[in-house]
């Protein structure tokens, strides 16, 4: 299963840079689904909601594991819990923060929300994601096709056809 | 709902009745003007109303009025004028995608329309037949003036509102999102 959408168009001081988003149904505490547009990130560890979005959403988490979740942009106070994903009609349970609002560090007001982040954990277990041409391209990697790339990779290990990490490209 | 002033605020408001008053929020520092009803009246009637603004949107800060008197917007995005830019950038964008059919460039107008007017802001939307509706908007999810406007929708449009916050179209600011690399 393949399910091609097209970036959404962003220009960012005079340069053209669309953002990969993908809308999810994402399971609530009722047991139908909210319908969450989330940026695709594949630099965040997980998948993250905020809080306020979540509580309107009626998408239920429990608060027992507190914890900090840290970037280039600052440190925000964050719940992991997980959540039920929806896609083509596959349920996923994937691991989820939900997050405080960032605190201005001068005023020490609370920031507007950060849009949902859809991250790695459970995402790339599942599917391959790229971007190319203007489209966001996802693929859903079963059985058949995940045994078939590892032997395809294995090959091209083989052949030297993996650049390796520490080599500049 | 009516906020009674307690004695003390009464007395500090009586000597100067006839001027605008500064109100600061101690714990959030946001600030207010306390006005009389006859001068409120009078703002009021200079500026434009709601269906004013609806007919005359021209730009993103208009566009996107957050206060609607907690009623819901309803503003169908359609009907919202589309910019020269705006239009300039869809036109690049059906292009570079090879879209050329006339649904999809109408699509593509509409959602570069929705980023223009409210990217950057929380919205609530419903998809109808007259394309998007916004229902709601506000800088941040926490402004109860969100709630208010969902509140005033029914059951049935409240299950169908889309909350979402679009990314601008132009915007001035790099964005750096990833907040989430590493775990404490």
């Amino acid at each position: 299963m393949k399910i091609r959408l097209a970036l959404e168009p962003r220009t960012s001081d005079g340069e053209y840079c669309p953002t990969p988003v993908v809308r999810l149904r994402v399971r609530d505490r009722f047991g139908s689904c909210a319908e969450i547009k989330f940026r695709v990130d594949t630099q965040a560890d997980a998948t993250a909601i905020p809080i306020s979005l979540a509580d309107r959403e009626a998408i239920a988490f429990a608060r027992t594991r507190p914890g900090t979740a840290r970037g280039i942009t600052g440190r925000i106070q964050k719940f992991r819990d997980r959540i039920h994903v929806v896609i083509a009609g596959k349920e996923h349970n994937w691991p989820c923060d939900f997050t405080e609002s960032a605190v201005d560090p001068e005023s020490k007001r609370p920031l507007p929300d950060l849009p949902p982040v859809l991250g790695r954990a459970g995402l790339l277990d599942k599917y391959a994601v790229t971007a190319d041409s203007g489209y966001l391209i996802i693929t859903r990697i079963g059985k058949i096709r995940r045994w078939l790339r590892r032997r395809l990779h294995e090959l091209w290990t083989l052949c030297g056809m993996i650049q390796p990490e520490d080599r500049a490209l | 709902m009516i906020l009674e002033l307690t004695e003390q605020q009464r007395q500090v408001l009586q000597p100067a009745s006839s001027k605008p008053i500064d109100v600061v929020d101690p714990s959030t520092q946001l600030r207010y003007v306390l006005l009389t009803v006859e001068q409120y009246d009078r703002l009021r009637g200079t500026l434009p109303s709601q269906s004013d603004q609806q007919c005359s949107l021209t730009t993103p800060a208009m566009a996107a009025p957050n206060q609607t008197d907690g009623k819901p917007l309803r503003q169908c995005v359609q009907h919202l004028p589309i910019p020269p830019e705006v239009a300039a950038e869809a036109e690049r964008f059906c292009t570079r995608l090879s879209l050329w059919k006339t649904k999809n460039r109408r699509e593509v107008e509409e959602r570069m329309k929705l980023q223009h007017y409210y990217g950057g802001k929380w919205i609530a939307y419903l998809r109808t037949g007259e394309g998007l509706v916004v229902v709601a908007v506000a800088d941040d999810l926490k402004d109860p003036a969100f709630d208010q406007q969902l509140s005033g929708l029914t059951g049935e449009e409240r299950r169908r509102a889309i909350i979402d916050s679009p990314t601008r179209l132009f915007d001035q600011q790099s964005e750096i999102l990833t907040p989430f690399p590493h775990e404490d």
